[in-house]
């Protein structure tokens, strides 16, 4: 894959930094990638292709590409860690690891003067806890103090693009993080990108892409922007191979711009703990990737991750705070699972831990009943106990025959 | 778990920091902890709540302290970082294991980092030469990332009893290996020492949770003056990733606001890192060998698995006659068939096989696949993995182990004449 031509085209309200990208190996058409900033921003953006390299490595490597040829300057400590990052992928989901070449050399970049902090911000649980807790650490006379939310816009766990809910989901967004980011004295930059189109595989999204994507865009900033975090939204025992993770976050790092990966100590309850105690951000938290809603609300209130945080609220004695605010048990009773009912069961469990010990045996019941579900499910999904073990082998001497002669019998009774 | 008593004495070139660690639920006895530096930053070196936490938390966790009560601020991040590397280690080994409270008497203070300064750990090995023959290449020496200096933790690896020959023998091979490395690469070195494993000596803790924290610990006492330090990986990225006591997923977690702990895993396979070293000159001067004692003029011994796989490795990239640090008549396809299997190390073998074949050296390549092939075998016994794994668990679960007993009791007698 060869990646080249950086371009800067600037118009009244918006800069927009591109580059070219074509395949070597990959019979895939070639294409050009972008990300728009607002016009004020124009002297704090990058001339160079680093930030394109990242989201261009991470595809390469996901379709076999041998190499990486970059048209320019490479940042040498970024080229390590890229091609780090793609080792730990192919480690994880296998495939190749494309060498990394850069036509004019390799050069160290220089930080700006001055320490700039940033946070990768949605408006979500994650990222105002991360919030939330560097007000609690620094002054803000610190470097590590966030001055900017960096909102982007296709970071969502659905198809990206022109689509209505896409639309929808990007209005919501930048109105949740505009109100909170006015709360908390943040600078917000919001910023449009291309990135997903390079590959819009969803899987792909989420098990290798979605932090690239995120530390491609801090590159471009990185005139501007010294530290970026990611907020962490897997926490330890829940931790996987998985698009962002603490050790591949951080290898998106540069030679003037850290990538930080924060919050992986923190469960998704300790997180709505903390924000409890911030309920003026609470009225501006957006968690809901349903739509679009077709209402001025920023969240459905009834999907599973609405309901899970309301019920996470709730049990933070904080539900008031949220749009939708209460739940009870009978808001669980038949709830949907979501498109990622594997990665759900783990918060249930906990929050039907958490009712028990507030002493709510109907609300911990009903979240435990959800949290069975969703592991009933998962178990299915990773092929555990002795079924997953029978599918296995039905799988890889019979073709699955087995799986689809017992699907064939039920449909029948 | 109470660390007080701060303090902080020079004598001569020597700058020591110490505090007094005094357990309060586990029944072992105070422990007067001392850091003692020499050299270029060694007037730098600072007591502090960060130090100290370092020092202590994880075998606080391990002795079930139900608090951690030091003197002076500690830095909130680094505060968190410490709780996420605990559940870190309790996910790896499954033990259920509660961080003690945290209680600084001057509560949770981020320092401020002062002018961008990075260091970088030296041991005089592969992995941490390789950083600073990377860095040299990489950075002009006025950038902030350019390392400045390096740290030699002098008496680590400790396998060697500390009152031994063999303890004072490896010391004086790896502190003469850094000064000549530091010296060939520009970076003025300080050497420091600590009784900081005698909080808990077991080698077995340090290899698993320990082994970065304690360095993070030791780095913590310069950041006055360095606002980044370089830990090497001695991981792969992609090709091994084993829980660890250093560990990309740890040591970044004993960053603080004000010091940066950066787990370096940009150096690629060992056989490049070997590559890196022999292109700057510096395979001569390489101390890989955690044998000893050894006779005055010895280094290496030529005939462990890593003195043979950096052998290999030299070999392999066409700069084996380079490596005067090894006796090169150890270089054999006999050495290498016999070398006794240890640990996951047929990682390494594989490249070398392949550069050793690219060379036309193929004796020395067909035995670097044998090894591979009873590593590989080994590994799949330890596991219990394959049929014959399953049936040695059935074995085990049902008969008591009585199937392998009887089979080695015949292939005892069979071997008898």
């Amino acid at each position: 894959m060869r990646v080249f031509d950086a371009r800067r085209e600037t118009s009244a309200e918006i800069v927009r930094l591109s580059a070219s990208v074509a395949w070597e190996d990959s019979p895939r058409p070639p294409r050009t990638i972008w990300a728009e900033f607002p016009a004020e921003l124009e002297p704090s953006l990058s001339e160079e292709l680093d930030g394109f390299t990242i989201v261009a490595a991470i595809v390469a490597q996901h379709h076999g590409e041998r190499r990486l040829a970059i048209e320019g300057t490479l940042c040498p400590r970024l080229a390590g860690n890229v091609s780090a990052a793609t080792s730990l992928l192919a480690g994880w989901f296998g495939g190749f690891v494309p060498g990394i070449e850069a036509s004019r050399g390799f050069a160290a970049r220089f930080s700006p003067p001055r320490a700039r902090s940033a946070l990768f911000f949605s408006g979500g649980i994650d990222s105002l806890f991360a919030l939330a807790r560097n007000r609690d650490r620094y002054s803000p006379a610190h470097p590590a103090f966030f001055r900017d939310a960096i909102v982007v816009d296709g970071y969502c766990f659905h198809p990206a693009g022109g689509s209505p809910r896409a639309r929808d989901y990007w209005r919501r967004t930048q109105r949740a993080t505009s109100s909170a980011a006015r709360i908390a004295g943040l600078d917000p930059v919001f910023v449009r990108t291309n990135f997903r189109e390079l590959e819009d595989d969803f899987d792909f999204f989420g098990a290798k892409y979605h932090a690239a994507m995120l530390a491609a865009v801090a590159h471009l900033l990185s005139p501007r922007v010294t530290s970026a975090t990611i907020s962490s939204g897997l926490d330890v025992p829940r931790l996987r191979p998985w698009g962002s993770h603490p050790v591949l976050d951080v290898l998106y790092s540069g030679s003037s711009l850290s990538i930080v990966h924060d919050g992986v100590e923190s469960s998704r309850l300790e997180k709505v703990d903390r924000l409890a105690a911030w309920p003026a951000v609470l009225g501006s938290l957006m968690v809901c990737h349903e739509g679009p809603l077709g209402t001025d609300a920023l969240n459905c209130g009834q999907c599973e991750k609405c309901l899970r945080t309301r019920a996470a609220l709730e049990a933070a004695g904080a539900s008031g705070s949220f749009e939708t605010p209460g739940v009870s048990a009978a808001d669980l009773r038949d709830l949907p699972l979501g498109p990622h009912p594997w990665a759900v069961a783990g918060y249930w469990a906990e929050l039907a831990d958490r009712f028990r010990a507030r002493e709510r045996p109907e609300m911990s019941a009903a979240a435990g009943e959800v949290a069975s579900r969703a592991g009933a499910i998962t178990r299915w999904h990773d092929g555990r106990g002795w079924k997953g073990a029978f599918r296995r082998l039905d799988r890889r001497f019979f073709g699955s025959l087995l799986l689809r002669a017992s699907r064939q019998l039920r449909e029948r009774t | 778990m109470r660390i007080d008593r701060y303090r902080q004495t020079r004598i001569g070139v020597r700058f020591e920091v110490g505090a007094t660690i005094t357990w309060e639920d586990s029944d072992r006895p105070p422990l007067e902890l001392v850091y003692a530096a020499e050299g270029e930053a060694a007037a730098s070196v600072l007591p502090s709540g960060d130090v100290f936490l370092l020092a202590a938390a994880l075998p606080a966790i391990r002795h079930g302290e139900r608090r951690l009560a030091l003197e002076g601020t500690v830095c909130p991040r680094l505060r968190d970082g410490v709780a996420a590397a605990a559940a870190v280690i309790a996910s790896w080994y499954g033990e259920a294991r509660e961080l003690p409270a945290i209680e600084p008497a001057g509560g949770f203070r981020p320092g401020i980092p002062g002018e961008p300064r990075s260091a970088c750990f030296l041991s005089g090995g592969v992995d941490s030469v390789e950083v600073l023959v990377r860095n040299r290449e990489q950075f002009p020496p006025d950038h902030p990332g350019s390392i400045r200096e390096a740290l030699h933790v002098s008496g680590f690896p400790f396998r060697h009893d500390p009152r031994s020959e063999a303890f004072r023998n490896l010391r004086e091979r790896a502190e003469r290996a850094a000064s000549r490395m530091a010296a060939a690469l520009a970076a003025p070195l300080t050497r420091i020492e600590s009784n900081l494993f005698e909080i808990e000596s077991s080698f077995e803790f340090s290899g698993r949770e320990y082994y970065s924290a304690a360095y993070a610990s030791m780095a913590h006492l310069f950041s006055s003056r360095w606002t980044s330090i370089v830990l090497a990986s001695f991981e792969q990225m992609g090709v091994s990733l084993a829980p660890l006591g250093s560990h990309p997923l740890l040591d970044p977690l004993y960053s603080s606001a004000a010091l940066a702990f950066d787990h370096d895993t940009r150096g690629g396979r060992r056989v490049s890192r070997v590559e890196a070293i022999a292109r700057a000159g510096l395979a001569s001067t390489l101390l890989v060998c955690h044998e000893a004692p050894f006779p005055e003029g010895v280094e290496n011994c030529g005939r462990c698995e890593k003195c043979l796989r950096t052998m290999g490795e030299l070999a392999a990239v066409g700069a084996l006659g380079t490596g005067g640090a090894f006796p090169l008549d150890a270089f054999t396809p006999g050495t290498i068939e016999t070398l006794p299997v240890t640990g996951e190390t047929e990682i390494f073998w594989i490249p070398i096989a392949e550069g050793l074949r690219r060379a036309g050296r193929n004796a020395l390549a067909d035995a670097a696949l044998r090894y591979v092939g009873r590593a590989r075998a080994a590994h799949r016994w330890a596991a219990d993995r394959g049929w014959k794994g399953n049936l040695r668990r059935l074995d085990r679960r049902l008969l008591g182990g009585r199937l392998l007993r009887a089979r080695r009791a015949l292939s005892g007698a069979k071997a008898e004449p």
